[in-house]
């Protein structure tokens, strides 16, 4: 059960597809317009991860080595292709806005990646578990970005207008270069916060070992 | 040897259950993404004619300006062989306010097919609405943008609309611009022909 746990944490901090590993860059990027936005394009990449790396793991043993690349990269567009047509359906607008990145999720590096250093090695529940936690950790990150994006080059955050009227629109943050520097400044964030909790960490074994 | 066939029959099986799966799915969505599509065209459709409320669909043969064109006589270029379709305005006392048209150029990404209204006392452009398009986000993508699309109102068919002269490209979008331009100067004359031709009764 601890062990669940961990592998489910991982995701959201410690080994963070976004901030720790950099994977999935093109849609963290590409996409953070809008709150909105990030949050759907996430929710869109989780559920093709969490249905890819169940499957993936449930043919683990039925999958030869030789080609396990083309066949996960087959389960993948499936899902991506799914998600496709229902978006498509219920959500026309969001579609509209996600645009082109709705099928590129099939070559995020986050799915694959999993699927080749976790979920085929792994027994289904762990896969899941692992799967949604990589999913949700990459879901606070885009949704983060987009709604700092949307704030600052918008003033607003899910479409509501959250700033005083004097606020003057920093344009530059709705543009592909804001994605960098709201990026790189969430990035520098974690790292100190990340640096803060390990030197507590630290001094509070030094304490309990004197 | 053995293995080879394995990998084979299970790649095999894996493709085919994906894309019977995948026809399930598109046969599920199937009707809720036409009335998606049909609903977008009409909002486009009363967007670029002001002051309709409804509009009425009429269906014109192949274009005239289209027939000099051999290889496109008999079907709209593009490769859809439907006829080309107007769709008349009508406002609240039930007069026409003039008519609409779908149009397509080519992009950078891919086809960008556009609205576009004309005026029936004027014969100019009332609006243009972008209705699909794969254009690279936030630079070809802002065709959709107002400031662009406005710029083709009150234009005409007297002579054809030149990209830089009579419309300002989106800088660092020349292809998508000149896609949005070349889709309305494609079948503007031949539409208000056949427009006319068609409610001449």
């Amino acid at each position: 059960m601890n062990r669940m746990i961990k592998d489910f944490l991982r995701g959201l901090w410690d080994e963070h597809p976004t901030f720790r590993i950099m994977i999935g860059m093109c849609p963290t990027l590409a996409v953070t317009t809008t709150a909105l936005n990030g949050l759907g394009m996430a929710a869109a990449t989780t559920f093709v991860l969490i249905c890819s790396s169940v499957l993936i793991s449930m043919l683990k043993r039925v999958i030869p080595a030789g080609v396990r690349i083309p066949a996960y990269i087959v389960v993948i567009a499936t899902f991506v292709t799914t998600v496709d047509y229902f978006m498509l359906a219920k959500s026309p607008e969001l579609h509209q806005a996600l645009g082109v990145f709705i099928p590129l999720i099939v070559v995020n590096c986050i799915i694959l990646g999993r699927a080749e250093a976790y979920a085929s090695k792994m027994p289904v529940h762990f896969a899941a578990i692992d799967a949604l936690g990589m999913g949700l950790g990459f879901t606070w990150a885009l949704t983060l970005i987009g709604a700092i994006r949307e704030l600052l080059g918008s003033g607003t955050v899910f479409g509501f207008a959250v700033m005083p009227d004097g606020f003057a629109p920093i344009k530059i943050l709705t543009s592909p270069p804001g994605a960098f520097i709201t990026l790189g400044v969430l990035l520098a964030l974690m790292n100190v916060v990340s640096d803060r909790i390990a030197q507590k960490t630290k001094a509070r074994q030094e304490k309990a070992a004197s | 040897m053995k293995e080879s066939v394995r990998m084979i029959v299970v790649l095999t099986v894996i493709a085919m259950v994906s894309g019977f799966w995948l026809a399930q799915v598109y046969h599920w969505t199937y009707d809720e993404i036409q009335r998606n599509k049909a609903q977008a065209l009409a909002g486009s459709i009363l967007e670029v004619l002001p002051g309709a409320v409804d509009f009425r669909v009429i269906e014109a043969g192949p274009v005239g300006s289209l027939a000099d064109d051999p290889s496109s006589s008999q079907t709209r270029p593009g490769g859809d062989s439907e006829p080309l379709m107007l769709y008349q305005g009508i406002d609240d006392s039930g007069a026409p306010v003039g008519f609409a048209f779908v149009s397509e150029g080519v992009g950078y990404g891919g086809i960008v097919k556009i609205m576009v209204g004309v005026d029936q006392a004027s014969g100019l452009i009332s609006g243009l609405a972008v209705l699909e398009h794969s254009e690279t986000p936030n630079l070809g993508s802002r065709i959709e943008e107002e400031s662009f699309r406005k710029q083709f109102v009150g234009k005409g068919t007297a002579d054809p609309i030149a990209l830089g002269q009579d419309i300002d490209k989106i800088s660092g979008a020349t292809v998508s611009s000149r896609a949005v331009v070349e889709a309305v100067n494609r079948d503007l004359a031949g539409a208000l022909e056949a427009y006319k031709e068609a409610t001449k009764q």
